[in-house]
């Protein structure tokens, strides 16, 4: 029996069908759309200043390269196979990304964009023996349309939907767990792959012998309540089919932090836009403080209500590199406000708009420009005793003005792809 | 010649506010209409759609330095320019198609050759941008 703490829950299996599409090592994808004879070869894309890498294909991974690798370790294997590597081109990958999201809403109407290279679809509107052929429609015209290779996963929830998406790969690129019941899959699944489970609990749901997927959702809910927090708890009545999680609860992925929020009322103006960017941006710079993160690009959107089909409709998205991993706000702020001018159009009636840090990496490995290494002590100090008057006081206690920052030297980015989409200077050759 | 007002997509368009101080509309406001854009016209499927810069042709109306607006979201098209990619290097290449086997042209020489599975249609011309300027 459902308990008082999830009473407050409509507690039906669900009616839903939700689709996870993820894209297939996604920036190695991007930079082969435009250099068609990279496909089948190994292919890596190095973080910003060319210091690790952070993205790369099955095909480098099978020479032994590991993500985060730093490129002079593997100096030999990569020679040796002719590795393609480059330099991360934002500008590109955010572009695709766009496109991207924008053919998937050909499928549904609604698409819940959750990172750079992930959405979720809602495919309830299919019958429910259709939805695997639609899932493989997905594939088949975004890889046409626009050159990337995506996975789908198809589950009732959303939690069923990326565990679905672990194994479209080994599928053929589809995988769905709907109209079957899969004891035997889900008994072979491990807890440790289950979304959003730390460490801790994972250790002592195997003390209590729940080692695979099936016994978690086959374990008592007294025990579970007792025992765990109640996020767990949702999660377990996710995989058994209750829908009991919105995209904003959702277990945050560990490679981005988004924030955003829909508008009270709708929003034309750009400084209005300007403000409510800038304040997501400091979340998340709060935000990967906390969890000791540094972002190495940062992404924004506007968009309009896709329902209200009486009104223009505009979806604006773009993704700017940052010329070092970074947490500080006023550079966050800095470079959200100049992708805001990009991506902004006048005259549409803004419904929601929202910030994404990516390619998260711990502080730790934070690469600092010499002279540059003075101003970031001081502006860490000026962080942290802005954290800490915000958590007394209450968020947005202590804000910054948005004016001035430049650190517009050049970084390292010897391996740069042209910007194909995004500068008339820089198109596809043929 | 009719006179045609394009839009820059850039551009800060100034809205005009038709209201008056007499709080009377203006009569021009039932006249407004909205101004024409090149991207409508050019650009079937944004998604989908990418502008290229010609290297070198061999198609009669495509010259170096050409923009061309290159369409994705089509299947092949009898008579249409692709943008074909063969060992792994792009081309432009006239479709033509014979039955079930589709053929590949260019204007300048007669010779053919047939599709195979280790070619890829990257693309559909759907126009082609040539500025006067240089």
């Amino acid at each position: 029996m459902p308990s008082s703490e999830l009473a407050g829950l409509e507690l039906r299996p669900s009616s839903r069908v939700y689709g996870l599409v993820d894209c297939n090592s996604f920036y190695c994808s991007c930079e082969r759309v435009f250099q068609p004879k990279l496909n089948g070869k190994p292919v890596g894309v190095l973080s910003n200043n060319d210091g690790c890498i952070i993205a790369l294909t099955p095909e480098l991974k099978a020479l032994g390269v590991s993500m985060g690798a730093p490129p002079h370790l593997h100096r030999s294997v990569l020679e040796d196979n002719k590795v393609a590597l480059f330099s991360s081109n934002y500008e590109l990958y955010g572009d695709l990304s766009a496109r991207v999201m924008g053919t998937l809403q050909h499928f549904s109407p609604m698409v819940e964009v959750y990172s750079i290279d992930e959405a979720f679809v809602d495919l309830s509107h299919y019958a429910a023996d259709l939805v695997s052929a639609v899932g493989r429609q997905i594939r088949n015209v975004i890889y046409k349309r626009v050159g990337i290779p995506v996975g789908v996963g198809i589950g009732s929830t959303k939690t069923l939907a990326k565990l679905a998406n672990r194994y479209a790969k080994e599928h053929g690129g589809v995988y769905s767990f709907m109209g079957v019941s899969q004891p035997e899959l889900l008994k072979s699944i491990p807890i440790k792959t289950i979304w959003g489970v730390s460490h801790q609990y994972q250790q002592r749901l195997q003390n209590h012998g729940i080692k695979s997927v099936w016994d978690l959702t086959q374990a008592d809910d007294t025990w579970l309540m007792k025992f765990f927090p109640v996020t767990l708890v949702r999660t377990v009545y996710e995989l058994r089919g209750y829908e009991c999680l919105s995209l904003a609860e959702l277990p945050k992925s560990k490679r981005h932090i988004l924030n955003s929020r829909s508008f009270g009322q709708y929003i034309s103006d750009k400084k209005t836009l300007a403000s409510a960017l800038s304040y997501h941006a400091s979340r998340g710079g709060e935000e990967m403080r906390k969890q000791k993160l540094c972002a190495n690009a940062l992404s924004i959107f506007i968009k309009t209500n896709r329902n209200r089909e009486d009104l223009p409709q505009y979806y604006g998205s773009t993704t700017i590199g940052l010329e070092s991993p970074t947490d500080y706000t006023p550079d966050l702020i800095q470079v959200a406000l100049q992708a805001l001018d990009r991506v902004y159009r006048p005259g549409y009636k803004f419904q929601k708009a929202g910030v994404i840090l990516l390619d998260l990496v711990p502080d730790g490995i934070r690469q600092q420009s010499l002279w540059m290494a003075e101003d970031t002590l001081k502006g860490q100090r000026v962080m942290q005793a802005m954290d800490t008057v915000n958590g007394l006081m209450g968020k947005g206690t202590l804000r910054l003005g948005t004016e001035g920052f430049q650190r517009d030297w050049a970084m390292r980015q010897e391996k740069l792809s042209p910007r194909y989409t995004t500068c008339w200077d820089d198109l596809l050759r043929v | 010649m009719e006179l045609m007002q394009p839009q820059f997509k850039r551009a800060q368009t100034p809205t005009l506010d038709f209201t008056t101080e007499t709080g009377f509309q203006s009569p021009a406001h039932d006249y407004r209409v909205k101004s024409l854009s090149l991207d409508e016209l050019l650009i079937r499927s944004p998604a989908a759609t990418f502008f290229v810069r010609v290297d070198h042709s061999d198609i009669d109306g495509i010259e170096r330095e050409d923009i061309l607006v290159v369409n994705r979201a089509h299947a092949l098209v009898d008579g249409r320019v692709a943008v074909m990619v063969i060992d792994g290097e792009f081309a432009l290449r006239r479709l033509r198609r014979y039955g079930q086997t589709w053929l590949l042209q260019t204007d300048t020489i007669t010779q053919q050759q047939k599709i195979d599975e280790t070619m890829i249609c990257w693309g559909i011309v759907d126009a082609v941008i040539r500025t006067c300027w240089s």
